[in-house]
């Protein structure tokens, strides 16, 4: 396990279980409504938590060898999304006046998703820097 | 060049103002809107600044990728990078959210649609000020 990372992976996978619990009290409330906006809502909110939890899991989590290269590209878009869509349902909380102390939760979990998408975009920023030091040595002639 | 520099940034921060306070100025004789805007509470006007922020942030961090890619030639302006993406993201989110609003738009989509835009905005007027800018880094 990458140790450096894996307190990163458990914030992702908190936040991501924080969004998954946030949806399926949501849909509970509204369940056999069907409205479309919603419906809609929930189907863009789903991706982001299945997205974030794979990537804390194969990128933080496991061992070395496992590794998905393709998925650094946008995962802080994804962090960030999660934050927004905390911020979606406080929004809907406070406009139907069903604000309480619960519904603070969702800002404080956008909070912990927008450290994550920070910390996560300023790893990934340093670790390709590295790599990319360590592919293309500066010569000792150019370095003196 | 820098006189040049200056007043180019402020037309352009005149230009995102007028963008952000247009919807206002459109709708100000319109009472059913006004009444509509009354009754949402401050706290929602608040969280809107945020997630209008959150999409922002998600424009800012994106174009910072590509500027910070290893061989990239980095941000030659950082201040004016951060300002334009924040002034665009927040501009097009208060725009979205107005529009959004007095279109009667369902409330979780309003905030969706901010975030959205935002994200555009921030990409949008930062691409904007990229092109204005001198590429040289200054002294």
């Amino acid at each position: 396990m990458k140790s450096a990372a894996a307190w990163l992976g458990a914030a992702k996978l908190f936040v991501c279980a924080s969004l998954a619990w946030t949806l399926t009290q949501q849909f509970e409330a509204y369940a056999g409504l069907g409205v479309w906006s919603e419906i809609l809502v929930f189907l863009v909110m789903a991706p982001l938590i299945a997205f974030g939890a794979a990537d804390a899991l194969i990128n933080d989590l496991l061992p070395e060898d496992y590794e998905a290269p393709k998925s650094r590209g946008m995962k802080y878009l994804v962090f960030v999304g999660i934050a927004a869509s905390q911020m979606v349902w406080l929004y809907d909380a406070v406009i139907a006046y069903r604000l309480d102390f619960s519904a603070f939760r969702y800002a404080l979990d956008a909070l912990v998703a927008t450290g994550v998408a920070m910390l996560d975009f300023k790893v990934q920023y340093t670790t390709a820097r590295q790599r990319h030091e360590d592919e293309n040595p500066i010569p000792a002639e150019a370095s003196t | 060049m820098k006189m040049k520099i200056q007043f180019q940034l402020r037309l352009l921060r005149d230009l995102l103002l007028v963008l952000g306070l247009w919807p206002c100025l459109a709708y100000a004789n319109n009472p059913s809107l006004a009444h509509e805007l009354a009754a949402i509470p401050s706290l929602a006007y608040l969280i809107t600044f945020v997630s209008s922020s959150l999409g922002a942030l998600a424009g800012t961090l994106h174009r910072m990728s590509k500027h910070l890619e290893p061989g990239a030639p980095g941000i030659m302006h950082p201040k004016v990078f951060v300002a334009a993406n924040l002034l665009g993201g927040w501009a097009a989110g208060w725009f979205s959210f107005l529009t959004g609003t007095s279109a009667g738009t369902p409330t979780l989509l309003v905030q969706g649609i901010v975030v959205v835009s935002a994200f555009g905005g921030a990409a949008f007027v930062e691409s904007a000020v990229d092109r204005l800018l001198p590429r040289a880094k200054p002294d």
